[in-house]
């Protein structure tokens, strides 16, 4: 019973969604009046997660997942990618610039000091002697305290979505220059 | 000068917008008084917070830049502060400009200028993004000008949900030297103002080849050749959609029936890999923001985290917190995308994708002059609406506007009417071949005076 009230439900929204229109009254029909489906199916398998892709994804990025839900929208955004394997790219060049047939005039190589070292260093958070500094190096990030892989890869039954809010936090004050 | 003054107590009277992150009055009013020496009229700009203004802090909305003063000024910025441009203040936005709602920046959200100003901190009209500050600052009466960047619809989006004109060049007319990128084969600087006229006025001063941007070109500037009555105006079908809305589409067909009086011919044309745009904007533009992404390490600027285990250790931690959730799920599947198992499969895909999105459009204006198409699916969401729904409206409101970015071509939003059932604004969208700047803006004149 319940069952039958969703399909119809859905129906009724999908009649909605594709009715006709109609123009504002003395305006000829100039525009197409039905609307055109801009659905594109989905189109192979997203692979599940597991702990070595998403350290491998954390040390690539230097970004930490925050959350499974993270994670869960990584595979959600991969669902989406995989809609362009509908196209056939046979022999199709990839396109870097808009302008990739055009010359592209070159500049005069002529020394130029833009910046005074002062400029260069004044927006670090930490200098020594005129140079940057960083903790030590060649040391791998290491692996967080793991992800639940199963609400990873089970999103869509078990994940309670939080999109973001930004109301009720503290406003930062802007300031004055 | 009194424009100047005007400009700077409407900043202050619309505060509780929050269209500005950085105001910078005194800054304004010493422009504007060298522009007065030099003989020229001032007038007020607001400039979005991804430009560099020496000595000003530029944060792109987010907190790890919060503390950023560039000590250069970006190419655009100066060409229109040299001209008699007075900068009120840095434009709030959309965090990295990646967002169609100017709502989850570091600074707060950038609330449209129709909201209920009773209710303003519960809810609000969403400005639309990613350059919402600015939009809102032009439909306010904070500049005449502003500047803002357009890779998906960012400067196109805010004008229509603000009732403004919202013009985005061809690429690479105006030069991107000091435009913190985004997507660097698709970021368009572009122009908000209140008329088509200012639009091109605006454009003029700013654009043209720069030695700092080699993706730079010289725009066309000749004067219109062809009179609207030889002119064919395309309507691609597949821009009617499911999501567009009664009252969107008959603005739409108005717009149409408008310039079908004005005298010129109005034809169906399809665009059959519209709906394929958005999808490969997601795959394209997440590997170049992974990449452009990767400079924000904390070591010559921006956030630094307590973190000093190791170097991999501080920049993690550095991006981890100062970076929002939407910067980190770009970045996270960017580089997803770029690894080398799927690279080819994916990345690569997308770039061969983009060469047939925008030879297919670049197709359709050997046969028509102009497209016409609206800009957004219906008028400007409640923050509450868009939440409620996971912003899923964004993709939505994208669907129309990024195509042009994959083409580079030049296109304007039209603030054409406005909606009977909610008094907001509703906006079309014209479309032009690339470096026909002149043709679309002289085009969206006629019809504006014409409604």
């Amino acid at each position: 019973m319940i069952n039958r009230f969703r399909c119809r439900c859905l129906l009724r929204t999908t009649i909605r969604k594709f009715a006709r229109k109609t123009p504002i009254a003395n305006d000829k029909l100039l525009v197409p009046d039905v609307p055109e489906s801009s659905h594109v199916d989905d189109i192979g398998e997203v692979p599940s997660f597991d702990h070595k892709l998403i350290t491998h994804l954390e040390r690539l990025s230097l970004i930490r997942f925050s959350s499974e839900e993270a994670v869960a929208n990584l595979r959600e955004s991969i669902r989406i990618a995989n809609r362009l394997k509908h196209i056939d790219v046979e022999g199709v060049q990839p396109m870097i610039t808009v302008w990739d047939n055009m010359e592209c005039p070159l500049r005069d190589d002529v020394l130029s000091c833009e910046l005074e070292r002062d400029e260069v260093l004044e927006n670090a958070a930490e200098t020594m002697e005129d140079y940057f500094v960083t903790p030590p190096g060649n040391i791998p990030l290491g692996a967080e305290k793991p992800l639940d892989l199963k609400l990873i890869n089970e999103w869509d039954k078990l994940g309670q979505p939080n999109p973001p809010d930004p109301r009720g936090k503290l406003e930062v004050k802007t300031n004055k220059k | 000068m009194e424009r100047i003054e005007s400009a700077i107590t409407s900043a202050i009277r619309h505060r509780p917008l929050n269209a500005l992150i950085t105001e910078t009055f005194d800054l304004a009013r010493h422009q504007a008084k060298e522009a007065i020496k030099r003989g020229q009229k001032p007038f007020p700009l607001v400039v979005k917070d991804c430009y560099a203004l020496k000595g000003v802090r530029a944060t792109c909305a987010s907190k790890m830049l919060k503390d950023y003063v560039p000590p250069y000024t970006a190419t655009s910025v100066q060409r229109l502060i040299d001209s008699g441009g007075c900068v009120i203040g840095k434009g709030n936005m959309d965090e990295y400009s990646m967002g169609t709602s100017s709502a989850l920046g570091h600074f707060g959200p950038v609330k449209n200028g129709l909201s209920n100003l009773e209710k303003l901190d519960d809810d609000w009209v969403v400005a639309g993004g990613s350059s919402g500050g600015p939009a809102v600052s032009v439909q306010m009466g904070i500049a005449d000008c502003s500047i803002g960047s357009d890779t998906g619809g960012s400067v196109r989006n805010p004008a229509a949900f603000t009732g403004v004109f919202g013009f985005k060049p061809t690429y690479g007319t105006i030069s991107r030297y000091g435009l913190i990128p985004l997507v660097n084969s698709l970021d368009a600087p572009s122009i908000f103002a209140q008329s088509a006229e200012e639009c091109w006025r605006f454009f003029e001063i700013a654009a043209g080849r720069d030695a700092n941007d080699s993706t730079s070109i010289d725009p066309k500037t000749s004067l219109l050749s062809k009179k609207l009555s030889d002119l064919v105006i395309g309507i691609p079908k597949e821009y009617h959609n499911e999501s567009l809305t009664d009252e969107a589409w008959q603005l739409w067909n108005r717009a149409a029936n408008i310039l079908t009086r004005l005298g010129a011919k109005v034809r169906t044309v399809s665009l059959p890999l519209t709906k394929y745009s958005l999808i490969c904007y997601h795959v394209a533009s997440g590997g170049d923001i992974a990449s452009n992404m990767a400079r924000y390490d904390s070591v010559a600027y921006g956030h630094r985290s307590s973190n000093n285990q190791s170097t991999f250790e501080l920049y993690s931690s550095s991006r981890t917190e100062s970076l929002n959730s939407v910067v980190k799920k770009r970045i996270h599947f960017g580089n997803y995308f770029l690894m080398k198992k799927h690279r080819k499969e994916y990345f690569e895909r997308a770039l061969k994708v983009r060469r047939l999105i925008a030879e297919e459009m670049w197709k359709a204006f050997k046969e028509v002059d102009l497209l016409l198409t609206p800009t957004a699916c219906g008028v400007a969401p409640l923050f509450s609406q868009l939440h409620g729904e996971n912003f899923a409206r964004e993709s939505d409101d994208d669907f129309y506007t990024q195509p042009v970015n994959m083409a580079g071509v030049p296109a304007v939003s039209i603030p054409l009417g406005t909606s009977p059932s909610s008094n907001l604004p509703l906006s079309v969208q014209l479309i032009g071949d690339r470096l026909q700047d002149r043709l679309v803006l002289e085009v969206a004149e006629q019809l504006y005076k014409a409604r």
